[in-house]
């Protein structure tokens, strides 16, 4: 597997972090375990910790969004890596610019790390093919394939309220086929032993054979939130309500909105996970957002102690290798 | 490359012309052009113990980017890329720039192939202005510039009336459509077949009803207007069942499959390799096996290249943002070759399916193709088992994407557990050898 | 909220390594090794080195308190122990000396000096300092000084955490190969040793093993 692994260096190591899919139990353990260390940072009247310093990162956004961009601009700082911010989507790729002309001088800024995000499924295992060896690529997110720091702080949060992952009932809600939050969630359960994921939205929003993902699909709401221990939204895009996917958020949310009521058909002590940002009123009743079954921003804040866990991972062996390259040893 | 004499006399080849039953191992003469019962005075012998001739292969799809696109390739480079192929004559798909919608493009085409040798291109006509599925182009003009048929290349026609009336109109002259089947809107923004493995990668999909609507639109629309109907490129296993059903109920439709499809699935496309975007995607196991049936009972009359040769930058992009298409001319023969073990059929129906059909699905006497006495001739002469690996530094195609590219062991790609041979080692194009050994 | 007990192995990028600095097995499961020479001391004998921590701990504090350095009662001194054997170490000695605050533990692998050669070090659970720094009087515990490095990390993260009034270090074992101007205050033993030998504390009967390997060292990668 690691060998095929594009992840991997022909060390072992996991040199690029694009798709839960493919990693094993003890990788993704490995990462919640690392991120656990990293909540106490928090803790410290000084926050940050030196572990990354004089090293340079770049946030490589090809598509917005602002809370994935501070989240990794925050991990970074707070390894007290040197960070850099460039919009890309308003700039140079929009004027013709090849993707890889854009890498290659970003390539010659001496940067160590990128952190993509790009629109394109695929987009993250493209960069890592082609950027220098020495370049450890971040996934942050690529077109409808992938979001595994977003998977990983799901995991993370998952796992401090709940312990195990074997006897978890998780339902994920809404819009799984346009979603990569949804499919590296299900990517990393399976891995984690989840018992049973449960994917429940209109047809139109369910990708095909996603069975084979090894989900159950269900249609309706009420019985798909039956004994489940795990609760998870999604966004729906603005653009696929009032279309042909979607007829309106109001019948939307009359089908699939999650209300108090539904959530009690959940085992009492259900969390309520949410990528944010939400559409209340649409995905979630408000008072269920606020209420004390949800942990969405619990989710916010542990994507700083997930995502410093994924930097310092995949930068932590740099030096070794070069070492052991030069020493000719394999 | 062209020899000193033009005589020539074939020792010892296994001839094999389908269409009219022969395959036998016998000596062969060529004088002045034509195929011979005798040798002229001055044949140069060739040596074709172990080889294989056959009537040139006929290609119903393939993409030779000029004029328009020579970064990607030139008309000159592919012509001679088709010949090692085995292909002596290619229709060449109107989606160039400008696009074969005037006879001063047919002309120029016509002319710079000319010049560049190799095998014969006969333009297809665009059957709409510009491809844009909304104004007739003047295909009667062009058939008589030299078109064979016409072609709206990878735009499907997105007003049925207008696909209507440009079938009627066809019919009118009897010029064969060549239609790739595909819903206008259904998977239009997709990049890969709508399955597991699409669904797993987050790629936007082509649904399987994109090729079975569109081929309901067209057979129907066939069946009222009676035009000359060829499917391009079929990719489903139901597609397969309905021309099937159309051919069951008589209506003169013939369908052919590019080489690739038989072989590859939406497996391939593991991992994002750009080198597996198509534009008719790959499909399911299950659709594969079924074209394959298709080839084997003759609901499939052919196989064409579907060649589209690509620059280096178009394939340097993410998957969804790649430039779809494979350079086929490359790898077409050693992949043609496996079929005859892989679907358990006798090399002469193979061979048919290149050579001898689609010439029949054209009737024209522009694409004729046998190994008849007093014919011109245009012939492919290939040992079959010659082992081919596809060098970066031997490609005569432009294109280099294809997943074949300095790969030691084709095999892994294939997993047909079959050996990768079969080289072309003389064509004659229009009585013109070409020594193809080199 | 549940704390998740910390799994301690790990694979990619976390080296399974030790070092020299790190002394001994930090984590669970230490690579076995073929061993050409052992030196063994008892449980009996490490408490006695334990109880002779504790005296001069407990001279240091009263002087401490006496010098009017600490406040005693609010601001009164509290242990730290570096993961994992110093906080083995520690847990005797704060029950012995009947410390006021808890046992701060401290993981120092976000301070090594050696992330970009070896990476990040296996997983030995978070910090925890459940108290505050700023004015007291911190005793820093580790089982094992030889380079200086663990503790230069750990009181880089102390002075993260606050302003410490003093820090005394107390080490079970002092070990030769010193590199940088770091002493201890208290030490339980000093024994001389050669780089390649490994001393290894047992936490659960607090016997020590030195050893030298014959060949391969526990350098080794991930498997």
């Amino acid at each position: 597997m690691k060998q095929n692994d594009p992840q991997f260096n022909r060390f072992g190591n996991l040199h690029h972090f694009l798709t839960l899919d493919g990693l094993d139990k003890q990788t993704l353990t490995g990462i919640l375990d690392a991120a656990e260390n990293f909540t106490s940072v928090n803790d410290k009247s000084i926050k940050n910790v030196p572990l990354l310093r004089g090293k340079t990162v770049a946030n490589l956004f090809f598509e917005n969004s602002t809370r994935t961009r501070t989240a990794f601009e925050l991990a970074a700082k707070r390894l007290s890596a040197d960070i850099l911010n460039i919009d890309l989507v308003s700039s140079s790729t929009k004027k013709g610019e090849s993707l890889l002309d854009t890498l290659r001088v970003l390539e010659s800024l001496q940067c160590d790390m990128f952190i993509v995000r790009h629109s394109d499924s695929g987009a993250a295992h493209f960069i890592a093919e082609h950027v220098a060896p020495t370049i450890n690529v971040v996934n942050g997110g690529d077109g409808q394939h992938s979001h595994p720091t977003q998977g990983m702080l799901d995991m993370f949060t998952i796992r401090r309220h709940k312990g195990e992952f074997e006897n978890l009932r998780v339902v994920i809600i809404g819009d799984i086929k346009h979603s990569r939050v949804a499919r590296s969630g299900i990517s990393a359960l399976k891995t984690l032993g989840a018992a049973e994921i449960r994917v429940v939205a209109p047809n139109t929003l369910i990708p095909e054979y996603v069975e084979e993902l090894g989900v159950k699909v269900y249609s309706q709401l009420e019985v798909a939130l039956k004994d489940a221990d795990v609760i998870m939204g999604l966004r729906l895009q603005n653009e696929r309500m009032n279309s042909a996917t979607v007829p309106s958020m109001g019948e939307f949310f009359r089908t699939y909105g999650l209300t108090e009521d539904r959530l009690k058909l959940a085992k009492p002590d259900a969390i309520v996970m949410h990528p944010g940002p939400t559409n209340r009123g649409v995905e979630i009743a408000a008072n269920v957002a606020d209420g004390k079954q949800a942990v969405i921003l619990e989710q916010v804040n542990y994507g700083i102690a997930v995502r410093m866990a994924v930097l310092s991972i995949t930068m932590g062996h740099g030096e070794a290798v070069r070492e052991a390259e030069m020493a000719g040893t394999t | 490359m062209s020899q000193a004499t033009n005589n020539s006399t074939i020792k010892g080849a296994r001839l094999i012309d389908s269409a009219a039953n022969v395959d036998t191992t016998e000596d062969i003469h060529i004088v002045d052009g034509i195929i011979s019962s005798k040798p002229a005075t001055d044949s140069q012998v060739i040596d074709a113990t172990g080889m294989v001739l056959s009537p040139g292969f006929v290609d119903l799809y393939a993409r030779l980017r000029e004029p328009g696109l020579t970064r990607k390739g030139t008309l000159k480079s592919e012509c001679h890329a088709a010949l090692a192929a085995g292909f002596t004559t290619l229709l060449c798909s109107p989606d160039t720039h400008p696009v074969i919608d005037s006879t001063a493009t047919v002309e120029l085409i016509r002319q710079r192939a000319q010049q560049g040798g190799g095998a014969r291109v006969i333009p297809l006509a665009a059957l709409t202005t510009e491809l844009e599925g909304q104004r007739l182009s003047e295909i009667a003009t062009l058939r008589d510039a030299g078109c064979v048929g016409a072609s709206q290349a990878d735009q499907p026609i997105a007003d049925t009336s207008v696909l209507l009336s440009a079938m009627e109109y066809a019919a009118t002259f009897d010029i064969p459509l060549l239609l790739t089947a595909r819903d206008p809107q259904i998977g239009g923004a997709g990049c890969a077949h709508a399955g597991a493995v699409a669904t797993r990668l987050g790629l936007p999909g082509i649904p399987a009803a994109t090729e079975t609507i569109g081929l309901a639109r067209l057979i129907e629309l066939c069946r009222d207007t009676g035009c000359r109907l060829h499917i391009s490129r079929l990719s489903t296993a139901r597609g397969v069942e309905q021309i099937a059903a159309a051919k069951q109920a008589g209506l003169s439709i013939t369908a052919d499959v590019g080489i690739h499809h038989l072989f590859f699935t939406e497996k391939h496309i593991n991992g994002f390799d750009v080198n597996f975007h198509s534009s008719v995607p790959f499909r399911s196991e299950r659709d594969r096996d079924a074209l394959r049936t298709g080839v084997t009972d003759g609901t499939i009359d052919a196989i064409c290249s579907d060649h589209a040769p690509h620059d280096t930058d178009a394939k340097l992009a993410p998957f969804p943002s790649s430039a779809p298409g494979l350079s086929a001319f490359d790898v077409f023969l050693p992949l043609l070759m496996q079929l005859p073990a892989l679907l358990d059929t006798p090399l002469s129906k193979i061979l048919a399916a290149v050579s001898t059909n689609p010439s029949r699905i054209l009737a024209s006497d522009k694409v004729a193709s046998t190994l008849a006495v007093g014919e011109t001739a245009n012939l492919i002469l290939f040992d079959p088992t010659t082992p081919v690996q596809c060098s970066s530094a031997k490609l005569l195609s432009q294109g280099s994407n294809t997943p074949f590219l300095d790969c030691d062991n084709a095999d892994i790609h294939l997993e047909s557990g079959l050996p990768f041979s079969g080289k072309a080692h003389t064509a004659w194009v229009r009585g013109e050898p070409t020594t193809l050994s080199q | 909220m549940t704390q998740w007990p910390l799994r301690s192995s790990c694979k990619i990028g976390l080296l399974r390594t030790e070092t020299s600095t790190s002394g001994l097995g930090r984590y669970n499961g230490a690579p076995e090794r073929s061993v050409e020479s052992m030196t063994r001391y008892n449980t009996e004998q490490v408490s006695g080195w334990l109880q002779e921590m504790q005296q001069s701990l407990q001279h240091l504090i009263t002087h401490s308190e006496k010098s009017g350095d600490n406040d005693g009662d609010n601001n009164p001194v509290a242990m730290i122990g570096i993961k994992t054997g110093g906080v083995d170490v520690g847990k005797h000695l704060h029950k012995s000396l009947g410390l006021q605050e808890p046992l701060g533990e401290l993981n120092i692998s976000f301070y090594r000096d050696d992330f970009s050669t070896v990476g990040l070090h296996p997983v030995v659970g978070p910090s925890q300092v459940p108290f505050s720094i700023d004015g007291r009087h911190i005793i820093l515990v580790d089982d094992v000084l030889s380079t200086g490095r663990t503790v230069r990390a750990a009181m880089n993260e102390i002075f993260d955490y606050g302003r410490p009034s003093r820090i005394t270090l107390a080490v079970l074992i002092q070990r030769t190969g010193h590199e940088l101007p770091i002493r201890a205050d208290v030490i339980g033993q000093a024994i001389d040793l050669s780089d390649n030998m490994h001393v290894s504390l047992d936490a659960s009967d607090m016997s020590l093993t030195i050893s030298e390997p014959t060949s391969e060292t526990s350098g080794d990668k991930s498997s």
